[in-house]
């Protein structure tokens, strides 16, 4: 609720075409849509009891009346599915759904045959339920009521991941994502057969997708076309640079 | 103990839904006091102040026997709520083969082993009247009513209808004198019978053929 109020209001929203026209706004539009995610998510836990008043003091908008009837009063999304409340010490299942630690653990203790998901009677067991550390996250008060509840699970680390996409110690090329173009020199005179690239002057068509996240995927495919292509510009230089100079160039390399 | 605030959420739940259909029927001008709207619609209302104790109405599904009917379900909510189902029972006479004609015991698998938290007392209501809809003769509660249902459907039909006008709709006094009347008593009489049985429709009719 929070957040489609929030991206109503995103001036940024409105301006997307004319964003494109221009090559920094997109990166621009990134950020401001993060810290408004960011922003959502504080808030959501800053004010989940004030959310109540909220609602009250709040125009009744179509949306948020769907939301009064969807779910109860408050968190609006993030609610146990078994006690309905907002999550204490939030765990998810593999197949994706949040229950209170308190709240599962009691439904996995139940004397049954199987052990399911409440939700979807996906397969569960204690093992492979995920926790979610929220910021300044508390512990349940039932769990000091006296009840026997272990521990939640904790979290799986790995170690570190390589990065697939980035290229270190890029070389001539570079790794230049941010930039709009670089600048390549050749042979003796640097400054006689330095080509200066720009990606918009030659591939001006692709402005349109980059910065407009959904399409991503896609721009890494292209940015890899767009390497092979300049590839085999270079090698033709480099051709040609053999032919009108023989074997010279190279040894200034 | 487990958390009566769930109760009281699914209550308060049940409750606004009642209110928003109420008030968009009146919009739709359509009748608010039988709410025969065509969502699917069941209402619910704790007994007394037994939080643990609720009666439920679910309305007959169009297009099948128990159209029209108002059916009332007697929920008692167990300590273990919600990780054991609520116990629901049939107060509405009702001939059904997953249902007791006698008790009005239900056989719904949910609401035994098939149970899950992530149910509600409402959801739970959807699915009776989902089970109205879709009889199991297979897997029965009456035996006598399955029997029917497999070997003369149209018996079973006809038996179905007849119990859910006599058991499963609200009648207005003067229905129910009408109805004596079509059996031959004159008026007045009815009227005086059924007064004096506080509008018990069988007591009068049994004290008009005795007396």
């Amino acid at each position: 609720m929070e957040y489609s109020k929030l991206a109503e209001n995103d001036p940024l929203q409105s301006s997307e075409n004319e964003s494109n026209a221009n090559l920094n706004q997109p990166f621009k539009q990134n950020m401001q849509i993060n810290t408004t995610i960011y922003d959502y998510h504080s808030f959501n836990q800053k004010t989940a009891n004030q959310n109540e008043e909220e609602k009250k003091s709040a125009p009744s908008s179509g949306a948020n009346k769907d939301h009064a009837s969807a779910g109860s009063a408050g968190g609006a999304k993030f609610e146990c599915n078994i006690c309905l409340d907002i999550a204490n010490e939030p765990v998810v299942s593999t197949c994706g759904h949040l229950y209170c630690w308190v709240c599962i653990f009691q439904w996995i203790n139940q004397p049954k045959e199987t052990l399911l998901c409440p939700v979807c009677k996906s397969g569960i067991s204690k093992e492979t339920l995920i926790p979610i550390y929220t910021k300044g996250s508390q512990e349940d008060p039932r769990t000091k009521a006296g009840q026997e509840v272990p521990k939640r699970p904790a979290g799986q680390r790995q170690g570190p991941v390589p990065n697939q996409n980035f290229n270190q110690g890029g070389g001539l090329f570079g790794n230049n994502h941010s930039g709009s173009g670089f600048v390549m020199g050749l042979g003796i005179f640097p400054a006689l057969f330095t080509l200066n690239f720009n990606w918009d002057d030659i591939f001006g068509q692709n402005n349109l997708g980059r910065g407009n996240g959904a399409n991503a995927a896609n721009n890494e495919e292209t940015r890899e076309q767009q390497l092979q292509r300049l590839l085999l510009i270079f090698m033709f230089f480099m051709f040609m640079s053999f032919v009108f100079f023989g074997g010279d160039v190279f040894l200034t390399f | 103990m487990v958390d009566n605030g769930r109760i009281m959420k699914e209550l308060k739940e049940l409750q606004e839904a009642t209110k928003n259909v109420i008030t968009t029927s009146y919009q739709q001008q359509s009748n608010p006091i039988t709410l025969q709207s065509p969502t699917q619609q069941v209402q619910a209302s704790i007994v007394g102040d037994n939080l643990r104790h609720w009666t439920g109405t679910i309305f007959g599904p169009k297009d099948t026997c128990f159209e029209g009917g108002i059916f009332k379900i007697d929920i008692e909510i167990p300590g273990e709520y919600p990780f054991k189902p609520p116990k629901m029972r049939f107060i509405t006479k009702i001939w059904h083969p997953n249902i007791s004609s006698q008790t009005g015991a239900i056989c719904l698998d949910i609401l035994k082993n098939e149970w899950t938290p992530a149910l509600t007392i409402r959801t739970a209501l959807i699915s009776l009247q989902a089970l109205l809809c879709a009889p199991e003769p297979d897997d029965p509660q009456d035996a006598e009513v399955a029997r029917q249902y497999k070997s003369d459907k149209k018996l079973y039909e006809y038996t179905a209808k007849m119990w859910t006008e006599n058991f499963a709709k609200e009648q207005t006094v003067d229905d129910k004198v009408k109805k004596l009347m079509e059996m031959g008593f004159p008026e007045d009489i009815c009227k005086e019978a059924l007064e004096r049985y506080d509008n018990d429709e069988n007591l009068a009719l049994n004290f008009l053929l005795g007396g």
